[in-house]
């Protein structure tokens, strides 16, 4: 079956048959999101002159006969705790500053490199840390949250104002909004993709990647920023393959884990009907499905928030003593009581991870798994105001109930990919978790391509949306 | 620690530099005992297991 087609495989023939520039493409994304951005607030900041340099000059590339590559021309929006150079930084905190970076981000080096047109920079929850990501909102329903912390990316995809946005993720701040606004999210393996330029809210879960539009547009987004970076030590040295390669290759003869039993469980109805539909789709286009348990699991938020807690609050350290006002409320808590819990405490959170990680390879190699699946979220967008929901009459903190089914892939540093895949009974996007071994994002990314274009998710609309693109 | 939770808190977060009315020293407090019980719950996954080099992450699996 062949895959749906990308948006930016789309741009990239119709930019070199002529039938568009990349400054007919950036002023039709500027004008989209002057357009939805009073209601979605998508953009912290728009650098309108700046985008339409890099697209003149992705159009003179292009004209010359020399190609950087797919992403030549095509508009793209970057997390605001992501330095571009000429550009502040402000990662959602009162607390920044207005100063120019002087450098790029790794990952903004590479997507000029890669010809892209960087239009602006995306709204992020304060410090990277929560999923309500404010001012920004949700485009299939503006009165609710897009998720986050990478919110602002998630609704600017979701919205059409770009095909591709980058994001971070640390408990799962890229897939959470994936989820939640109706677009893919992929939060590469740890150590795909450099960190370095990049706001940290805690170095040992931190991950970069993108949301795109389809699956073949996040697979164009990750060949373009991965690799190894002497600047973050924590990047492979493994070669980086072609990300689309099986894109087309369907599912036929893989084995599919469905995970089950806590933290998977329990989800909202509409989400549990959603993902059931889609283990059955996997079935009937030839992949095998069996149900498996991983009850390590069950320590995820407990060594999570173990490691988040200390790790932040070192980073911040300065921030908490001389401006804590500046930090909001909750915020504040967790970075204090991260200064204050003892190092026995982090350091079991460590040990915990390890067990995770290992427990997990233990279950795909003794069920020959190719890839895991769940829900990637247990309930769709919550109302911007509610700080609980409810799964099947449990009561949860919005934030816990979101981070406790994709923080297990921070902690084991798998690569994690959400997928739209339905809607529940308000209309609101349903997203589903495909997990792979390490450093085994082709296969994630395949089966990914292989629901997506039988199901055909990704092609609905929010009610706020521009044709942008 | 001094008996009353409030008192001990207060004398950590003078140790770290961190005073004034931002810092809400009760709810610090409870927020510390949350994670005393996610300490313990680690403890009970981490009993019987021997783990090593947990501070240098590595997700490839060898």
């Amino acid at each position: 079956m062949p895959p749906s087609a990308g948006w930016i495989a789309g741009a990239a023939r119709r930019l070199r048959s002529g039938a568009t520039t990349s400054v007919e493409l950036t002023r039709n994304a500027l004008d989209g999101i002057a357009r939805v951005d009073d209601q979605l607030n998508a953009f912290a900041l728009v650098d309108r002159d700046g985008a339409l340099r890099a697209a003149e000059a992705a159009d003179a590339l292009l004209r010359s006969g020399r190609d950087a590559g797919p992403l030549t021309g095509v508009p793209v929006g970057v997390k605001d705790i992501i330095h571009m150079a000429g550009l502040p930084t402000r990662s959602g905190s009162p607390a920044s500053s207005d100063r120019p970076r002087s450098e790029d981000a790794t990952v903004v080096a590479k997507l000029r490199e890669a010809g892209a047109v960087l239009i602006g920079k995306t709204t992020t929850h304060e410090l990277a840390c929560g999923v309500y990501s404010p001012p920004a909102a949700n485009p299939w329903s503006p009165d609710r949250l897009p998720g986050g912390s990478s919110g602002g990316s998630g609704a600017a995809v979701a919205a059409g104002a770009v095909p591709i946005a980058l994001g971070s993720d640390t408990g799962g701040s890229i897939r959470i909004p994936a989820s939640v606004c109706g677009v893919v999210g992929l939060k590469p393996t740890f150590g795909r993709v450099s960190r370095a330029g990049v706001a940290s809210l805690a170095w040992s879960l931190d991950h970069i990647g993108p949301l795109a539009a389809t699956v073949s547009d996040c697979a164009a987004g990750l060949q373009a920023i991965a690799g190894s970076d002497p600047a973050d030590p924590a990047t492979s040295r493994l070669p980086v393959p072609d990300f689309s390669a099986r894109l087309g290759r369907g599912v036929q003869g893989l084995r599919i884990g469905v995970l089950a039993g806590v933290p998977f469980t329990p989800v909202q109805e509409g989400v549990a009907d959603a993902f059931d539909q889609a283990v059955d789709v996997l079935r009937s286009l030839g992949a095998e499905t069996r149900p498996i348990h991983v009850p390590e699991l069950e320590h995820t938020l407990s060594a999570e928030f173990a490691i988040v807690g200390p790790e932040a609050a070192a980073y911040h350290r300065r921030l908490l003593r001389n401006r804590p006002e500046a930090i909001s409320r909750g915020i504040r808590q967790l970075f204090t009581i991260g200064t204050l819990v003892p190092s026995s405490y982090y350091l079991a959170g460590l040990q915990a991870r390890v067990v995770i990680r290992d427990a997990v390879r233990a279950t795909f190699e003794n069920h020959e798994l190719s890839v895991m699946v769940t829900p990637t979220v247990p309930a769709t967008a919550a109302r911007a105001h509610e700080r609980q929901l409810e799964c099947r009459g449990i009561v949860e903190d919005v934030t816990a109930a979101y981070v406790r089914t994709t923080a297990p892939f921070n902690l084991s540093g798998q690569p994690a990919l959400s997928v739209p895949c339905g809607f529940d009974g308000s209309g609101l996007p349903v997203g589903l978790q495909v997990v792979g071994r390490p450093f085994d994002e082709v296969t994630v990314l395949q089966v990914g391509a292989a629901y997506e274009s039988a199901t055909q998710w990704s092609s609905r609309r929010p009610p706020v949306h521009v044709n942008a693109l | 620690m001094d008996d009353r939770p409030d008192s001990a808190v207060s004398k950590l977060l003078e140790q770290h530099g961190l005073e004034g009315p931002a810092f809400d020293v009760a709810a610090i407090a409870e927020g510390l005992a949350a994670s005393r019980r996610d300490g313990r719950e680690l403890d009970r996954l981490l009993e019987d297991r021997d783990v090593e080099y947990a501070t240098i992450f590595e997700p490839e699996w060898r």
